[in-house]
């Protein structure tokens, strides 16, 4: 009898999990399609927090932050008069500066054979009117073989993408410096603090953000160190993993200190909690107990 | 004055099974906060925090007695059902608006390594104890909808607050999953494939 009435139990408990099971996947897709259409993330859709974000590098990092700002190039060869496919992001994770053209974005002289395309973090030639740089100034340039810049038509959607050294930033101006003072561009938040904008010309892009920088970051120009931006990454589309950049707490020092803390929280769960009203598994217990 | 009345307030189970789901969150505020930490902080390198990361997770969900069998057939297909529509989802919005591919700059193997090992830790303890504690204290809806909201706002402090209703609506579908598949097996084939899926993208 018992068992009978655990088996009906269970058999109903069944059927109201999948129908509210089918109800949970209809609002949830209801609420990513809203969330993509109302608020779309540029690049793919990221479901949650296995990516890992490395610490922001700076090119002159201020006091407690780190330095060890990279750049990256590539030279990539031209067929016909249709310019190629262009990925191209700093070896951070995720990148602190991308750049991205679909393949026939960019206008090119007739002749062209190879484009060099480059991302260096420099020095700021000037600071903002408006606000304060955050991060650093990347200087994205495009090439042919004999040095000519080329350009692109908004049609185009040649997308650069800097990521903000505020790893919770949510507002920032993705902004070009042109004719020493730095024009604002239409920006659109994206993941990881990173910021996207359209650009038709290449050059020095930075992130500003409202109001005076924080204490310590960024010196002001004429005390920034000339020194050359790190040499670029060798030729590639998918940049080569960063080596650690500074010295920091081992690994196993931070594994033993959050492994310190769970046995700390389990001893006090096991003190308080009662042992029946712990569990879960892969499958329900009670689904498991109503089987024939 | 005894302590009769406290002892009995804190021996009932609806105050127990309170507890237990208030032990479980701050548990996971304080290893997603450990993580936002050691990311800002720089300490290490990436794939190392989300190893921890993941070691934590997993260890949490084992401490508050998750089991891990040998998950049924059924539910591993649901899981992968899940999973693809999530990832034709993230193909077509991608194929939307242009960007570059967010693969990380890290060896494939590792990066696999560890996404599979956070994607499966967080729905052990999501979807796993967390999911069962509020089920049995407040019904399936509340678990849905509260696991739901935890999954989005663990990821704030990584990608910021605009990834909240997207991960929210992810949250309630891996919910879903979890209610057909009667179990955590579904939800963690979803998520892993979901994850793995970012890198050729």
């Amino acid at each position: 009898m018992v068992a009978l009435r655990s088996g009906l139990f269970a058999r109903a408990r069944r059927h109201g999990d999948v129908t509210a099971g089918m109800r949970a996947l209809i609002v949830g897709s209801i609420v990513v399609l809203a969330a993509q259409l109302l608020a779309p993330l540029p690049g793919p859709a990221l479901y949650d927090g296995v990516f890992p974000i490395d610490a922001y590098r700076w090119l002159s990092p201020p006091p407690g932050e780190h330095g060890g700002a990279v750049g990256t190039s590539t030279v990539l060869p031209v067929s016909g008069s249709s310019s190629p496919l262009i990925t191209l992001a700093t070896a951070e994770v995720p990148p602190q500066a991308s750049l991205f053209a679909e393949p026939g974005a960019l206008v090119m002289p007739a002749g062209t054979t190879s484009l060099t395309v480059s991302i260096t973090p420099v020095p700021p030639d000037a600071q903002p009117a408006d606000g304060h740089i955050a991060g650093n100034v990347y200087r994205v340039t495009i090439t042919t073989q004999a040095g000519v810049p080329v350009t692109a038509p908004a049609s185009a959607e040649v997308t650069v993408i800097l990521r903000h050294p505020d790893i919770t930033a949510s507002h920032a101006t993705l902004s070009l410096l042109s004719n020493g003072a730095w024009q604002p561009l239409k920006t659109d938040a994206a993941l990881a603090a990173s910021f996207v904008a359209i650009v038709t010309t290449f050059g020095d892009f930075a992130l500003i953000s409202p109001g005076p920088g924080p204490s310590g970051i960024g010196p002001p120009p004429s005390v920034v160190p000339s020194a050359p931006a790190t040499t670029p990454a060798p030729s590639s589309t998918r940049p080569a993993a960063l080596p650690p950049a500074q010295p920091g707490i081992p690994i196993v020092t931070i594994v033993a200190g959050a492994a310190t803390v769970l046995v700390l929280l389990a001893l006090l769960a096991l003190a308080v909690l009662p042992r029946r009203s712990r569990g879960g598994d892969w499958t329900d217990r009670r689904d498991r107990r109503g089987r024939p | 004055m005894t302590a009769a009345p406290l002892v009995a307030f804190a021996a009932s189970p609806s105050t127990r099974a309170t507890l237990r789901i208030a032990g479980l969150l701050v548990a996971l505020g304080v290893i997603v906060g450990g993580r936002w930490a050691a990311t800002v902080g720089g300490v290490g390198n990436a794939l190392s925090i989300g190893l921890a990361f993941g070691l934590a997770l997993t260890a949490l969900a084992i401490v508050a007695g998750q089991r891990v069998g040998t998950p049924r057939p059924e539910a591993l297909a649901i899981g992968a059902a899940g999973g693809a529509a999530l990832v034709g989802l993230a193909v077509v919005a991608h194929l939307g608006t242009p960007g570059p591919s967010l693969a990380p700059a890290a060896a494939f193997l590792p990066w696999a390594s560890i996404t599979i090992l956070v994607a499966t830790a967080e729905e052990l303890v999501l979807r796993g104890v967390l999911f069962a504690a509020i089920r049995r204290h407040a019904g399936v809806v509340a678990a849905v909808a509260v696991t739901s909201a935890v999954f989005a706002l663990m990821h704030v402090p990584t990608y910021g607050w605009h990834v909240v209703p997207l991960d929210l609506g992810v949250g309630i579908w891996l919910g879903g999953l979890r209610l057909l598949g009667r179990g955590v097996a579904a939800p963690v084939v979803a998520h892993v494939l979901a994850d793995l899926v970012t890198w050729w993208l």
